[in-house]
């Protein structure tokens, strides 16, 4: 009988650090299952044995069926514990579970992506696809904030996107710390809104943030003629089990880890205990 | 398959039939209290019972249980042996539709694999109600006292004899073994007239017509700032009620810490902790929320996913709630009533 509860023990293969607090694990598994294949916006479910488990959006290339990537803000039980193991060490991985961005849905238009402080990590893995497959797409726009510029991360893959063609990526940060170099942006990124050049005709608009920047984010798209059912968000909630099962992450009529994360916004408006 | 009967002074003999194949669980009595246990010999049960203190659905996902063990990081068990086989006797409508509940969500996309192995190794020996307590309202919701499907076995009480109907081959098997007399036409329109009777006694009632779309509607009725002053937080009535499904995971290592296992139990969405989220983050903050989430989800949320109510009328949450909170008086006033 298969057993959804039980982790494949996968190797932490590589360590990158993005910023104080962030790091981009990269693991591949130990034996049997070697196939990696996943939906941008899909989520696995890292488990370190005597803490727990937790949900990450994947990040990583859709395309390298060899390894997943996780980018994990050092905040919570299981993300400390995590943060001390390196290169070598052994974790346990249950997944991909959910929704993934609508990439289909999304072919042949523009795409315009708003992201806010870690939840580019979702995007990330959008983004990497888009520009594996950009001939399929129009405009694509990214629109990114963070607190500071100190906690941007995926720096170092600016230069490829803007290089593509018809493609766009506008920065902002909520504060500039005294004498650091910003010639970008400052404000929450809804500000950037009025700098972009994405507009309502033929686009689909992907999010993920904090639930309350999704809010606003919505806000600001329908005040420039933006539709509820061009705009898809991911959301947040409390998992335990990532299969539908344990209730923890019910909202409303939805199962976060089963009808989402990644959820057509027409589909989540109005339901309780949202900021949405 | 043919209905049989069972006189009462041969009750005793055949539960003995059934201890020597089945493991049996029943309701039993103690200091006026009842609840299932699982029985070694006949004279522990009664059928003469009112709602249990725990919902039966605890044999079927029990309160606590161990998903893993491992042992220097590697798996080394992740379920239990096979067991013999079990049989639930004398489980009344509402909580047969407790299980049915608990399988929409154990049984669905992934499949539970505790679960399943518990549910598919148990048989159904249903009791129909009679003792309508004044707490229950299982008719409202077509939970009961009577039940139609869902059953290996199904009992009424016609006074000095049981009606047993069949329900499954596994049922058919079982009275045959026992060779049981055939029941008569009598005895169904006995136990229409009992069953007529016992719907005359139900004293509370909830108008079900469209309440999944009322309750959605009215997601700022004045009653969820009510009820945030009112209730108390406690998940007493997550604890006694046949359909909470929800649960919570823990890791616990032992001293040498190489040595652990991953375990889960219920879990109440009362608490603060149960949707927190990282950084500190909790969409349901307020009791208020959280008690208007644990109400939508029995009168509204379970039905509109799974086209039955989450709520089955066994009036447990009513009898263990300590400030009287009441879902028929919620259903009722959300509806304007």
């Amino acid at each position: 009988m298969l057993n959804p509860y039980k982790p494949e023990n996968a190797i932490i293969k590589n360590v990158k650090r993005q910023t104080y607090d962030v790091k981009t694990y990269t693991f591949a598994f130990e034996k049997e299952r070697k196939d990696c294949s996943f939906k941008p916006g899909q989520f696995i479910v890292l488990s370190l044995f005597g803490i727990g488990e937790a949900p990450f959006s994947l990040c990583s290339n859709p395309i390298d069926k060899e390894t997943f990537a996780l980018t994990v803000r050092n905040v919570g039980n299981v993300t400390k514990a995590l943060d001390k193991l390196s290169e070598g060490d052994v974790v346990g991985l249950r997944g991909p579970y959910g929704t993934s961005w609508p990439l289909e849905e999304t072919r042949n238009k523009n795409i315009l992506i708003v992201a806010g402080g870690l939840g580019i990590a979702s995007l990330h893995a959008l983004i990497t696809y888009v520009a594996n497959n950009r001939c399929n797409y129009k405009k694509v726009e990214i629109l990114y904030g963070a607190r500071t510029p100190n906690d941007l991360i995926f720096t170092n893959e600016f230069n490829h996107w803007t290089n593509m063609e018809n493609t766009w990526l506008l920065l902002t940060v909520d504060t500039v710390p005294k004498e650091s170099p910003w010639p970008h942006n400052v404000g929450v990124v809804t500000t950037l809104f009025e700098k972009m050049h994405s507009r309502a005709d033929n686009t689909v608009v992907m999010t993920c943030g904090p639930e309350i920047m999704i809010r606003f984010v919505v806000k600001g798209l329908m005040y420039r003629g933006f539709m509820e059912d061009q705009i898809f968000v991911s959301l947040e909630r409390q998992m335990k089990c990532g299969i539908g099962i344990c209730g923890h992450c019910q909202l409303g009529t939805k199962i976060v880890c089963k009808d989402g994360p990644v959820f057509r916004f027409s589909e989540v408006k109005g339901l309780s205990d949202t900021m949405l | 398959m043919l209905p049989r009967i069972l006189r009462k002074d041969e009750t005793n003999l055949f539960v003995e039939g059934l201890l020597k194949k089945y493991r049996v669980l029943g309701p039993v009595e103690e200091n006026s209290e009842f609840w299932f246990d699982e029985i070694q010999f006949a004279e522990q049960l009664t059928f003469q019972y009112v709602t249990t203190i725990f919902p039966p659905t605890q044999f079927f996902f029990l309160p606590t249980e161990t998903l893993l063990s491992y042992e220097k990081g590697l798996i080394v068990r992740n379920y239990e042996k096979s067991d013999r086989q079990r049989l639930i006797l004398g489980i009344h409508p509402c909580d047969v539709h407790g299980i049915l509940v608990l399988d929409k969500y154990f049984l669905g996309t992934y499949v539970d694999p505790y679960y399943q192995r518990r549910r598919e190794n148990t048989l159904i020996a249903a009791l129909t109600c009679q003792e309508i307590e004044d707490k229950c309202f299982c008719e409202s919701f077509g939970t009961g006292p009577d039940l139609k499907t869902n059953y290996d076995l199904l009992f009424t009480d016609l006074g000095d004899h049981y009606l047993i109907e069949v329900g499954s081959n596994a049922g058919k098997q079982i009275v045959q073994a026992a060779n049981l007399p055939q029941a008569t036409r009598k005895d169904f329109a006995e136990k229409d007239e009992r069953m007529r009777e016992a719907k005359r006694k139900f004293k509370r009632k909830v108008n079900t017509e469209n309440l999944p779309e009322i309750m959605l509607n009215n997601l700022t009725h004045g009653i969820w700032t009510e009820l945030d002053k009112k209730e108390l937080s406690c998940g007493n009535c997550s604890l006694a009620c046949p359909t909470c499904f929800c649960f919570n995971i823990h890791d616990v290592v032992d001293l040498t810490l190489k040595r652990g296992r991953r375990w889960r139990e219920w879990d109440s969405c009362q608490l603060l902790e149960y949707a927190e989220i990282a950084m500190g983050g909790n969409f349901r903050k307020s009791r208020g929320a959280r008690c208007r989430h644990w109400m939508n989800c029995k009168l509204s949320y379970v039905k509109l996913r799974h086209g039955m109510f989450g709520c089955v009328g066994c009036g447990r949450c009513i009898r263990d709630c300590p400030v009287g909170i009441d879902i028929t008086e919620v259903a009722r006033r959300v509806r304007g009533e």
